[in-house]
């Protein structure tokens, strides 16, 4: 059965655990961007520093990270392909037919996984070590200057916390259905792509048909506990930025200005 | 003695799909094409309650029996204000439902838990879950940590406060529901089929908190049910038909009128059909068996 990592949240005590979900967000932004400036494999060592330290210190076991790594696997396969066909360079290493495969070509195939390996990790440590009641918080936070041109921050934020609530129950859900209905003689592993898309409309139906009836239920429950938007509304978690927290950002600073330094460095001696 | 929670007149109907009062009028399409269609008018509204008079006393455990249908679920979400009265009065201490100002006090008094486990907990964590409800009531942070500790505390949850809900068994689930709702200082709790889904183990598990919590907090409790041993442990049964309470009383009684109770499609516990038929067979046992454990003390007396 298909498991994702993110949203699943892996319950510890660590330093990254209580680190304020806003700053953690800021960094995983920040680190995501930044990894896009690097451009030689100096940086990428560096980067990978980093996260090693973050995962170690997190104390999340590295095999939650590979589990988020392993959905995102074809992309990331995909991507790598179509660098290496189409990324036009000089030095040809191998010549299939009208396709050359040229040495920027593997290049940019390595560099692109390697980023979106990151990436994947770099987000996942953030959602595996932040409830997705915190991070929504946090993004709700990170809204609300935006409530003023209507942007409706609480009602996102709530949103984002039911799908994230609900993603395992339905993932539960499909996994029982699929098993109804193969035991009905059912037959989702043969034939074209065609016949596998086909084979999902009775799967996905009865999925949607309870999703609604979920989503009925859940409204009462909400009501009957006096939810009513955002209004006079307090949160039992008060989000504080501590000293560690600015110590956090500090660190990942220290990795922008490295790779900064280090495509500096790597210009002047050619280094790829 | 006053009425926490009482209905007088209460009458409902559930209005028919607005789909359905387009098919009703004569539509343009019927026009067009000059043809006169008939349309059989969809039934306008469906009675689910109609003309409910009953009165629950604070601290009372009620157990309400119905069949599928006869309203149960309707009533319990006028208690909550869910369902606004098509005629007739819901007062819950004294205010009626009725009074939009009023809602959210109603609400914070009276916690409802539903039927599925997995459709009532919002968060992703089980402490945040019983977080949520005082979060809306508007309570100070460091208050809304304590009601949460004691609330779990109280089911018997604490150990699980920080794990997320899918990991938790159906009996447990529903443990986490009823801490967000006394996380909420309720004096009602209203059981909606809450065990229905649940295993004997988990059944067990939520009536012994309801239980507790009416003799210990003083919360009453309502208990809607199918199973008749949940019945049984109430003070009183409030027995319901086609949007109308037909019987009202305490189990030992309720369940004397075995054939009406068969007639509306609802059975009388085991035990109690037992002493029924012993009775008939001239056997001298007395009135108001229900469990299993009277009737065995009983049949020991009776010898
Ligand atoms: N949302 C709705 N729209 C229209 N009719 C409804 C709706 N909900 C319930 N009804 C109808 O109202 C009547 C009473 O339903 P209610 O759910 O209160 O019964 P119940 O006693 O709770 O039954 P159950 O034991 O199955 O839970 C039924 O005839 C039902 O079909
Ligand atoms: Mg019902």
């Amino acid at each position: 059965m298909l498991k994702v990592t993110i949203g699943q949240y892996y319950p510890a005590e660590s330093f990254i655990h209580r680190l304020d979900p806003r700053m953690k967000l800021l960094c995983t932004l920040l680190f995501i961007v930044f990894i896009f400036f690097i451009t030689n494999f100096l940086g990428y060592i560096a980067a990978a520093i980093y996260l090693a330290l973050i995962v170690r210190t997190s104390t999340v076991p590295p095999r939650f990270l590979l589990r988020g790594l392993r959905a995102i696997f074809f992309i990331i396969i995909f991507t790598a392909v179509l660098n290496i066909f189409f990324t036009a360079g000089e030095t040809i290493v191998l010549q299939l037919g009208g396709f050359r495969i040229t040495q920027e070509g593997l290049l940019n195939a390595g560099r692109m996984a390697l980023r979106l390996i990151m990436l994947i990790i770099g987000s996942s440590i953030l959602t595996l070590t932040t409830t997705p009641i915190q991070l929504t918080d946090a993004i709700e936070y990170a809204l609300k200057p935006l409530k003023k041109i209507r942007v409706p921050a609480h009602e996102i934020a709530m949103m984002m916390t039911i799908a994230l609530r609900f993603i395992p129950t339905l993932m539960e859900e499909m996994d029982k259905i699929m098993k109804a209905q193969m035991a009905r003689g059912a037959d989702f592993d043969t034939g074209g792509l065609i016949k596998k898309a086909r084979s999902l409309v009775p799967l996905l139906v009865p999925l949607f048909i309870s999703a609604f009836r979920r989503a009925e239920d859940l409204a009462l429950a909400m009501e009957s506990r006096c939810y009513r938007g955002d209004v006079g509304r307090t949160r039992m978690k008060k989000m504080k930025m501590a000293g560690r927290d600015y110590a956090a950002l500090g660190v990942l600073l220290l990795l922008i200005a490295a790779i900064f330094a280090l495509n500096y460095v790597a210009g002047v001696f050619g280094i790829w | 003695m006053e009425y926490i929670v009482k209905a007088e007149g209460l009458v409902f109907e559930y209005q028919a799909p607005p789909v359905a009062e387009d098919l009703k009028k004569p539509g343009k399409k019927a026009e067009k094409i000059e043809i006169e269609v008939e349309i059989e008018a969809p039934p306008a509204a469906t009675p689910a309650l109609d003309g409910v008079d009953m009165g629950i006393k604070q601290g009372e455990f009620v157990a309400v029996l119905g069949h599928n249908g006869s309203g149960k679920s309707t009533l319990a979400k006028h208690i909550n204000c869910l369902l606004m009265p098509t005629s007739g009065t819901v007062w819950v201490k004294g205010i009626a439902t009725s009074d939009e100002e009023k809602i959210w006090d109603i609400r914070q008094s009276v916690g409802m838990v539903f039927q599925n486990p997995d459709n009532q907990i919002i968060a992703t964590i089980v402490e945040e879950d019983v977080a949520f409800g005082p979060e809306n009531l508007g309570i100070e942070p460091a208050e809304i940590r304590r009601r949460v500790d004691e609330s779990l505390a109280t089911v018997g949850m604490s150990e699980f406060a920080g794990h997320p809900p899918h990991h938790l068994s159906g009996g447990q689930k529903q443990r986490v529901a009823i801490a967000g709702i006394l996380a909420m200082r309720p004096d009602i709790i209203v059981l909606d089929e809450a065990t229905a889904m649940l295993d004997p183990i988990g059944r067990r598990e939520v009536m012994k908190v309801a239980k507790q919590l009416n003799e210990q907090e003083n919360i009453t409790i309502i208990l809607i049910t199918h199973y008749m041993d949940e019945a049984a442990l109430a003070d009183r049964i409030v027995v319901m038909s086609e949007g109308k309470v037909v019987m009202s009383g305490a189990p030992g009684e309720v369940f004397t009128h075995i054939d009406t109770l068969q007639g509306i499609g609802l059975d009388v516990p085991q035990a109690a059909e037992i002493a029924h038929k012993l009775r008939l067979a001239g056997v001298a046992l007395p009135d108001g068996i229900v469990t299993g454990a009277q009737l065995v003390e009983a049949l020991w007396q009776s010898k």
